[in-house]
């Protein structure tokens, strides 16, 4: 039998934990498309209590484990609540990697003859807060050699996505590692 | 460093005369009484499981929370004699009572006393009996009330416990009883190469604190001297796989033991180790004998681990750890795998949509536009295939001739062969991602082995259960991802 587990504001005093076990989880769906970036998920959560709804803020953080492996980790990007019997909440949740989309370049950084792999490793380190990323897992010499690119004001998300179009890599934001 | 408390926890004689249980019930309220000059209540267990073991002990103490009543004189005293071995007098603790008011008594340093262990063990440490001793100078009413004696032990780690491989699971050698038995002075033996003996059945009992370190030895001989050419090949076999080869190759016909090898961070060793992973280690000793007439001898094979007691700061970082992020959120920026990383069967899918390929994703003859620059290229293979499908992509943002014919090759390589799409339902999997390629076996429709990537998935979980759709080739049209994307465009 399939086992999950629904963190909303994980690890935090209002956090909500949702399992088959407390059959308060109506549906949930998972997904993602190469054309996005990121993931989606969406949950429709039985709200007993009648708390759910001001206990989850847009931004909430959300985790989604399913049979010991963290399937999703994102934040809630849209919640509704309506009357079916009881109080339902639903929820859209977008994954990690629109968090590139936070954070923007400024006007006209270019970059001449370099990879683009290496052109990624500036912007995150440029652009980005001591601690907000973990880059390590990016190999400055991988992709192919871009002549010129010039950003202008474009969020990191655009930038990579740009960047994909010279090399036909991939990207993705992942787990955060704890212990 | 560390300091554990016990109390006594039973009796016997029952001489204090009233109530002498509550001395050893562990409330600190409860108290036993007694008005009679050198009433003794002997206290013969403690709370000490009996069997853990956490470090080398460098002092131990005793304590009683007590009082007297009946006011009139201060001369009221609870001594406290311990006891070892189990007769043994120590030394007589004397505690001035308090009035009144049950109190602690000071520690009494006991580690020294008459009769004490010179060395003191755990085993030590279970044993310990005490006198409780009412003592007062004049005869009168006066009574003494003990609630609780306590005995603190102060030891230093890490501690170290050795255990013997005390099974076998091969019988290449002879006698190979002999070989488990924790002995070092029976032998078993094997003559020749390639004689293979795996050691199992480690018996650890959890300690209380973590593994640090894992060593393996073995006790042996051989009817040679060892050398490059005449030697023992141990290998650890752990759950995720085999650790090095340690060579062995010291030895004489006089037996002794090999040098302790640390296995802590051998190949597929585990990380970090737990005590479960000991219960499940074996080790395979093996002949390498390259004349083939040596005989080598094996009596025993034992494993050290050391492991450290958590201090109290040592368990703060602990706490903090684990709720904290040590890491950013990693970014992965990489090519993504050409191979195929798994499979997925006829009997494996519940719902299949059909497999179907069209010309609406080939593109063979492609022209990138620029800011001032422009760069073609085409794939006269494709072209021949399929005829000509142009594509036109205009970026202003490229200004290079180079980067501009970059891209346009990548846009070549991605569509100039036409792709069948299509997708499947199957039962929940975890751990899918898009741009995985993965194999698809379908002999009903002549699909044997062909491999797709993943372009599009999704998880459900609904009333009737976990499952994946997985979409290959070409993602289906998506409105609200299209029109979700664009307002984050736009705002």
């Amino acid at each position: 039998m399939t086992e999950y587990e629904i963190l909303i504001n994980p690890r935090k005093a209002t956090e909500i934990n949702i399992s088959q076990d407390s059959k308060n989880s109506e549906d949930i769906s998972i997904s993602q498309s190469k054309q996005q970036s990121y993931q989606n998920a969406e949950l429709t959560v039985i709200d007993k209590n009648k708390t759910f709804y001001s206990d989850v803020t847009i931004g909430s953080g959300v985790e989604i484990t399913i049979d010991d492996s963290l399937e999703f980790e994102g934040f809630v990007s849209n919640k509704r609540t309506v009357f079916a019997g009881g109080a339902i909440l639903n929820l859209q949740c977008t994954g990690r990697t629109f968090e590139l989309e936070r954070y923007t370049t400024a006007e006209t950084h270019s970059y001449n003859a370099v990879t683009t792999a290496a052109i990624a490793y500036d912007l995150i380190s440029t652009y980005t807060a001591v601690g907000d990323f973990d880059y390590t897992n990016i190999n400055t010499s991988d992709g192919a050699t871009v002549q010129t690119i010039t950003f202008d004001a474009e969020t990191l998300g655009v930038c990579f996505q740009r960047l994909i179009e010279f090399d036909g890599f991939n990207f993705y934001v992942g787990n955060r590692r704890r212990v | 460093m560390g300091e554990t408390t016990y109390y006594f926890n039973s009796h016997i004689y029952d001489i204090w005369t009233n109530n002498p249980g509550y001395m050893v019930d562990g409330s600190e309220v409860n108290n036993a009484a007694t008005a009679i000059n050198g009433d003794i209540n002997r206290l013969t267990a403690n709370s000490y499981d009996g069997y853990t073991d956490y470090g080398t002990i460098s002092k131990v103490e005793i304590r009683c929370k007590a009082m007297y009543a009946n006011s009139g004189s201060n001369n009221c005293y609870v001594q406290l004699v311990p006891i070892f071995g189990p007769v043994l007098k120590g030394d007589t603790h004397s505690y001035q009572l308090p009035l009144s008011t049950l109190a602690w008594s000071s520690w009494y340093d006991i580690t020294s006393d008459t009769n004490a262990p010179n060395s003191w063990a755990w085993t030590d440490i279970d044993a310990l009996n005490a006198n409780v001793v009412f003592s007062k100078t004049a005869p009168d009413t006066y009574a003494a009330y003990c609630s609780k004696v306590e005995i603190r032990v102060t030891y230093t780690g890490p501690t170290t416990v050795t255990f013997y491989f005390n099974n076998y699971a091969q019988v290449a050698w002879t006698a190979p009883q002999n070989m488990m038995d924790n002995s070092t002075s029976t032998w078993g033996n094997a003559t020749g190469d390639s004689k293979a003996h795996t050691f199992d059945d480690i018996s650890a009992a959890s300690k209380p604190g973590a593994i640090t370190k894992v060593y393996v030895r073995w006790s042996r001989r051989g009817s040679s001297n060892g050398s490059s050419t005449n030697k023992i090949a141990g290998q650890m076999r752990f759950t995720n796989g085999d650790g090095a080869f340690i060579w062995d190759q010291s030895f004489t016909a006089n037996a002794a033991w090999s040098s302790w090898t640390e296995i802590t961070s051998d190949t597929n060793a585990p990380s970090p180790w737990t005590w479960t992973d000991l219960d499940n280690l074996s080790i395979t000793l093996s002949t390498y004998d390259v004349d083939g007439n040596k005989t080598f001898y094996i009596s025993s094979a034992e494993v050290k681990v050391e492991y450290g007691i958590l201090d109290t700061l040592e368990e703060s970082v602990t706490f903090t750890d684990s709720i904290a992020f040590i890491t950013g959120m990693p970014i992965y920026y990489y090519e993504p795998s050409t191979t195929s990383q798994f499979t997925i069967s006829s009997p494996d899918i519940l719902e299949f949509s059909g497999l179907e390929e069209d010309d609406s994703l080939i593109r063979n003859y492609i022209i990138v536009l620029g800011t001032g620059v422009r760069a073609t290229t085409s794939d006269s293979t494709s072209i021949s295939t399929y005829g000509r499908y142009t594509y036109r992509y205009k970026n202003e943002d490229i200004t290079d001739s180079t980067d501009a014919a970059t891209i346009a090759g990548q846009i070549l390589t991605n569509y100039k062969n036409s792709k069948s799409k299509g997708s499947f339902k199957i039962k929940g999997k975890t751990g899918v991602t898009t741009r995985q390629q993965f194999t698809l076996k379908m002999p009903e429709l002549g699909l044997t082995s062909e491999e797709y990537e993943i372009v599009q998935y999704n998880h459900s979980i609904t009333g009737s259960g976990f499952y994946t759709t997985i979409y290959f080739g070409e993602a289906p049209w998506d409105i609200t991802r299209e029109v979700t994307n664009l307002l984050r465009t736009v705002y």
